[in-house]
Order: C-alpha cells, then structure tokens, then sequence
C-alpha cells in the first residue's frame, strides 16, 4: 500500500518534513458557512422538482380562485324550475284543406264531432280507396233509398275526385257531326 | 445528503478544498462552493464524498483556469502572486508560511497537486490515483520527488545530515 510505503520505505525520512508541512493551516476560506449550507439545501430542494411545477400550481389555484370569487360576486339568480304539464286543448275549428291530409294514413284518433265530418271522412276516404284501386270502389248505389239521378251523382263523383268535366261521358251518347260525304251522296 | 454531514465536510475540508482548487485558479472560493452545491444536489450521496470533492473541485477548477486564461484578468494574476497560502504560525519552530508558499507554487504542478491532496486533504494515494488517472506507485514517487524538492527549496536541514 502506497500509505505503508510512505512509513515503511527508506524515504520515510521525509515523514518529519511531511508533518512540519502538515501542520501549515491553509487560509480560511472567505466563505459563509451557513450561507453556503443554506445555498446547498435550497439547490438540493430544487433538485427534485422541476422549476415549473410551483409557478404552474401557483398559477392555476390563481385562476380558480379568480373565477370562484367571480361567481361568489355575481347575484344569485331566481330558480326557475320548468315543469312539463299536459294541457287537453281544442283543436281550432278550421276547414281541413285536402292538401294537408295525408292520404297514406287513415286517422287514428280523430273522432268527427258531427254527422258532416264523419259524411267528409267518408267521403275523402272513398276518394282515397278510388284513386287507388280504381273506379271499382264507389260504394254501391242503394235501390232502396231514392237518390240523385246518375247525372247528379256523376257530377258529384267528378267533384269528389277533382276530375275534369266529361271524363265519364260516353262517345256514343255525344252528338255526332253529320259526315260531309253522306250529304253528298 | 444530510445536513449535518454536510456541515461536517464543509468544517473539516474547506480550507484545504480551496488550497487545493487554488493550484489551478484564482477564484478557488467559488470553485469549492459550486462543488459543495453539487454534492447536496445529489440524490444519493457517494461512496466517498471527500475523494468525490476533489474531483469535482479539480475538475471546476481546470475549466475555470481555461476560462481565466482566456480572460487574462491583471487583477486576477496580481492577487495569485500576493495571496499566501498557508497562516502564518505562531509557533517560532514551525514553517514560514510565506516561504512555504512559494516553494510549493514553483513545484510542477503534478507533484503540487499530490502533496496538498495527500497532506491537507488526507486521500490515500489510490484515491489519489484515481482523481488523477494514474497508479498509486506514480503518485507515491511524485509525492517523494516534490516532499524532496520543497525541502531543499525552503532550506530546512535533512533530519540525518545529508543534504538532499
């Protein structure tokens, strides 16, 4: 061992000066030792944390205060409480117009109030059945019951469909022009 | 690192800390308060924290000489060439700390960092073998060569009457 040696080799007539040299006191340091105590424990506080942590939390518990003191100034608003209530209201008393009915869907749970809206249900309901499957579908005249002649009825059918005056009428029954060349021979 | 162990070191090696950064710069304070700051910042405190001080202050004290050198600071030269060492001691059979101090700032540098790391900051010489990367048997001989030298530069007589 190098320590051994410096006792145990023949230059260990040099230990005497190395103890005179020994005793020479270095030159106190021109350092604080409680300043430099303090200045290694707060870089060794800092050390284990990243520097932006404490500024980011200060910061952050700043704004939530500022927005909870925002709220705290504001006045308190009435509660309003919304309360769904299911009111029966008439329907108002309107002429159905043919255009907003929907003829893909009978209706459900309109019940008419009178005889003359069950008769126009009835009857837009043959209108219905008519543009659909055909002419076929007229409801069998009563032989019983005397009714409008078939013109009248016929007229009737035409405005029930919108029809244009005429579709129904017979060729045959039209008068018919007299043929120039029958009348010269 | 503990806080008393600390102010331990900070007692004990201090002065002899900033002997030994003085080798190489001229603000040896500095150097040695950065190093204590270092060892505190450590999360697990070495094996040796003296051996583990000087080389931090060696190593500080290095990149701060190249820094001076590149200064070229009058002032700074002037006070390395004023300032002593060692205290003057009150006993009169003890060395003159001025003569002390210039013998052992005209020793080579590698032999001046020896003595004062084995003398005044008590390393062994493997610890100081590894602080300067050779091997102990090196360190030994330089630290031989440089005892001898100072010697024979402050004049003191060899204990058996040969003169060295």
């Amino acid at each position: 061992m190098p320590d051994r040696q410096d006792d145990l080799n023949p230059g260990s007539d040099l230990a005497p000066f190395a103890d005179a040299l020994k005793r020479l006191a270095p030159q106190p340091a021109h350092l604080s030792r409680d300043a430099l105590l303090f200045e290694a424990g707060k870089a060794a506080a800092h050390s284990r944390m990243p520097a932006w942590v404490w500024p980011s939390a200060t910061a952050l518990f700043a704004a939530i205060s500022i927005v909870l003191a925002g709220f705290a100034a504001t006045p308190s608003t009435p509660h309003i409480e919304y309360v769904n209530v299911n009111v029966s209201q008439p329907m108002p008393d309107r002429p159905p117009s043919t255009d907003s009915i929907d003829l893909t869907e009978a209706p459900k749970a309109a019940k008419p109030r009178s005889a003359e809206d069950q008769e126009r249900t009835r009857m837009l309901q043959v209108r219905r059945d008519v543009l659909r499957f055909g002419v076929d579908m007229l409801p069998e005249p009563k032989a019983t019951r005397q009714g409008p002649s078939q013109e009248v009825a016929a007229r009737e059918v035409a405005v029930w469909l919108n029809l244009p005056p005429g579709t129904f009428t017979s060729h045959r029954a039209q008068p018919k022009k007299p043929d120039p060349e029958e009348d010269d021979k | 690192m503990d806080p008393d162990h600390l102010g331990y070191l900070i007692d004990r090696y201090l002065p002899a800390l900033v002997l030994y950064a003085r080798q190489w710069c001229h603000a040896p304070e500095d150097v040695v308060q950065e190093s204590f700051i270092k060892l505190a910042k450590q999360r697990e405190a070495p094996l040796h924290p003296v051996a583990w001080l000087y080389r931090a202050v060696r190593n500080r004290a290095i990149s701060e000489s190249r820094a001076e050198r590149r200064r070229q600071t009058h002032e700074g030269k002037a006070a390395a060439r004023t300032a002593l060492w060692f205290t003057p001691a009150e006993d009169a059979s003890g060395l003159d700390a001025q003569s002390a101090t210039v013998a052992l700032g005209s020793l080579p540098l590698d032999q001046r960092e020896i003595i004062i790391a084995h003398l005044w900051g008590g390393l062994t010489f493997e610890q100081i073998a590894e602080l300067t990367g050779g091997s102990a048997a090196t360190c030994w001989r330089r630290y031989a060569a440089g005892v001898v030298a100072l010697r024979q530069k402050m004049g003191v007589p060899c204990p058996t009457g040969k003169t060295t």
